[in-house]
């Protein structure tokens, strides 16, 4: 099977990288920030990346990791702020009501935040969730299931509902 | 509706949304930006490939800013040419900390939007008669300098990414900017219009400091081999000698002390690690937590001073001594001190802090910079000095960056703020204690 090219990559997972990396910090200028560093990182290893099954995997793996380093996020947000002074409004502003789910979701810890965000923005398998976050199948289905416990309990608007 | 129900439903949202982001040419190495902004950045590159050069009479000059060369003698400066508009008069300052003057707007005669980029980065030179800014709108992105004096913009400086963050004053020569490049070191002679390579750290992939590290102000820089595991480089500018030393493999970002004696390593647990520049070895360590942290100088030795961004210390600057003594708090809620009781940014050189207050509890104090003032006995001698207001999200109809420039000598601020018009500008402000 021929490699794709990272710009085809690219040009597919761009947005979905987007949407995870906001999930996962709640701005939309750091969102950016951190799917551009991760996807620097495999247009340099793209003749070893590309080749992988799932490229993707790989970066996200990457841009997880680097979305929980403070210092890394600092530095996102101070270029964003530059950024977004320029730019009118932001694409991505959340409703009230999804903005609390996704704060209350960052608010979780760190692994259990990331397993929820790749099953639901991304529909992932817990397998796959797992192979990102560097864990076992079992490892992620337990930090899915904490994570949702959790969120039912932070949640207020849905204390009781929780299935 | 269940937790499951209420994590799809906002996905669903949240993917019609992305669908709207742009997705432009993939450019390595550089921050995504919006297609216009790209476009900007490729007409900067073809300039920069035509020969980089200073445009010195880039746009006409009809404001003044004058910071003075800093003297023996301390006094505020004389009032600008176009004096900074003035601030809302129900943003009277609290009458308690004492006001120092708003010198001006230093770019107010440039096309574009400036900034000042990194907390913990001096935007001014040695001598404070250069100012390095950050401009993006007309002109941007990249980084240009001005003459505080005239305010005028004496340069681009010619970088290629426009916009990477390792740029520096050079901290023995006056006019020069220096810049991590890859895995070269180059300098920019502002007033020559000339670039070359200081040094080249072979094998290195590139050299980044994980966050924003300007130099000592000996000539000492640091940074992360990049390509090379657990390696880091060290390069002395008054020397020209480089050399190499092991860090942990996680170290998450890098700083050497104003005086170049010590290098410190942060990881992503919060932990910093400290130690002789000269000896093998692990030196002091404490905690960060989730805090910033800029190291100063003092009459003491060196220090570290961390600004906590959250937590219990929220707001608070804190002393931590490599001896191997107490941490002691400058600012906060333990000194007794009201003010900052809310979320800072720091930026220090010498033996002073500026920081500025963002969040509701700053905004209802009508959100001001302030500086704080002798480290050389932080127990009891931080004096705050405010500014005129500064942030003012969501309160005041305009809007300011959150972090300021402190200028060498501690005696002029620089930040950026679209206070009273509709574009950002850098405004200068003197104080002294």
């Amino acid at each position: 099977m021929a490699t794709e090219s990272f710009d085809a990559y690219y040009r597919r997972d761009y947005r979905s990288l987007v949407g995870l990396a906001f999930v996962l910090t709640g701005s939309h200028g750091v969102a950016e920030d951190l799917a551009q560093d991760a996807l620097t990182e495999a247009h340099k290893r793209w003749s070893k990346v590309g080749g992988y099954d799932n490229p993707g995997a790989w970066v996200r793996h990457v841009m997880v990791n680097k979305s929980t380093s403070r210092f890394r996020r600092l530095r996102s947000e101070a270029k964003s702020m530059t950024r977004l002074r320029a730019r009118p409004t932001e694409v991505i502003e959340p409703t009230e009501r999804s903005a609390e789910v996704w704060t209350a979701v960052r608010s979780l810890p760190t692994r259990q935040a990331q397993a929820i965000a790749l099953f639901y923005w991304e529909d992932l398998s817990v397998a796959e969730i797992g192979e990102i976050l560097g864990t076992s199948t079992e490892t992620a289905k337990t930090h899915l299931k904490r994570g949702r416990a959790a969120l039912a309990q932070s949640l207020e608007s849905f204390r009781g509902e929780a299935s | 509706m269940n937790i499951d129900d209420a994590l799809r439903q906002a996905s669903n949202e949240l993917r019609s949304q992305v669908d709207d982001v742009p997705v432009g040419d993939f450019e390595p190495n550089r921050s995504a930006a919006p297609l216009g902004a790209a476009v900007l950045v490729l007409i900067v590159a073809l300039i920069a490939v035509a020969g980089w050069r200073a445009t010195s009479q880039e746009e006409p000059v009809d404001v003044v800013t004058r910071p003075e060369v800093p003297t023996a003698v301390v006094e505020p400066s004389p009032a600008p040419a176009e004096p900074a508009p003035e601030p809302d008069q129900a943003e009277t300052p609290d009458a308690s900390i004492p006001l120092a003057p708003q010198v001006g707007q230093l770019t107010a005669a440039s096309s574009g939007e400036f900034f000042v980029l990194s907390p913990g980065v001096s935007a001014w030179n040695r001598d404070e008669s250069l100012l390095l800014a950050y401009r993006t709108g007309t002109g941007g992105p990249g980084h240009v300098v001005f003459d505080t004096a005239t305010g005028e913009m004496v340069a681009t400086v010619p970088l290629d990414p426009p916009d990477i963050e390792q740029v520096y004053w050079h901290p023995l020569i006056d006019e020069t900017v220096i810049a991590f490049v890859g895995a070269d070191l180059v300098a920019f002679d502002v007033r020559g219009g000339t670039t070359e390579v200081l040094h080249s750290f072979d094998g290195c992939e590139s050299v980044d400091a994980g966050y924003p590290s300007p130099p000592s102000i000996t000539g000492v820089l640091v940074g992360f081999c990049e390509g090379v595991g657990s390696q880091a480089v060290r390069f002395d500018l008054a020397s020209g000698e480089e050399d190499r030393f092991s860090i942990d493999d996680d170290a998450d970002a890098i700083q050497v002390s104003p005086s170049g004696t010590y290098v410190l390593t942060i990881a992503p647990d919060g932990l910093v690690q400290v130690r002789d520049v000269g000896v093998s070895g692990d030196g002091v360590s404490f905690e960060l937590g989730g805090a910033v942290l800029t190291m100063i100088t003092t009459e003491l030795g060196d220090n570290a001073v961390v600004a906590h961004f959250d937590g219990d210390s929220i707001g608070s600057v804190v002393l931590v001594p490599l001896d191997g003594s107490p941490a002691s708090v400058v600012v906060g809620p333990e000194r007794g001190d009201e003010y900052p009781p809310s979320g800072t940014q720091i930026s220090a050189m010498g033996d002073r802090v500026a920081f500025s207050t963002a969040g509701p509890v700053a905004d209802e104090l009508g959100g001001r910079i302030v500086s704080v003032t002798g480290f050389v006995d932080a127990a009891d001698a931080a004096t705050i000095v405010q500014t005129l207001p500064h942030g003012s999200e969501g309160l005041h109809d305009y809007w300011s960056r959150a972090f300021v420039s402190l200028s060498p000598t501690g005696r002029w601020i620089a930040y950026a703020s679209d206070q009273g018009s509709d574009r950002v500008d850098l405004f200068v402000t003197g104080f002294d204690a």
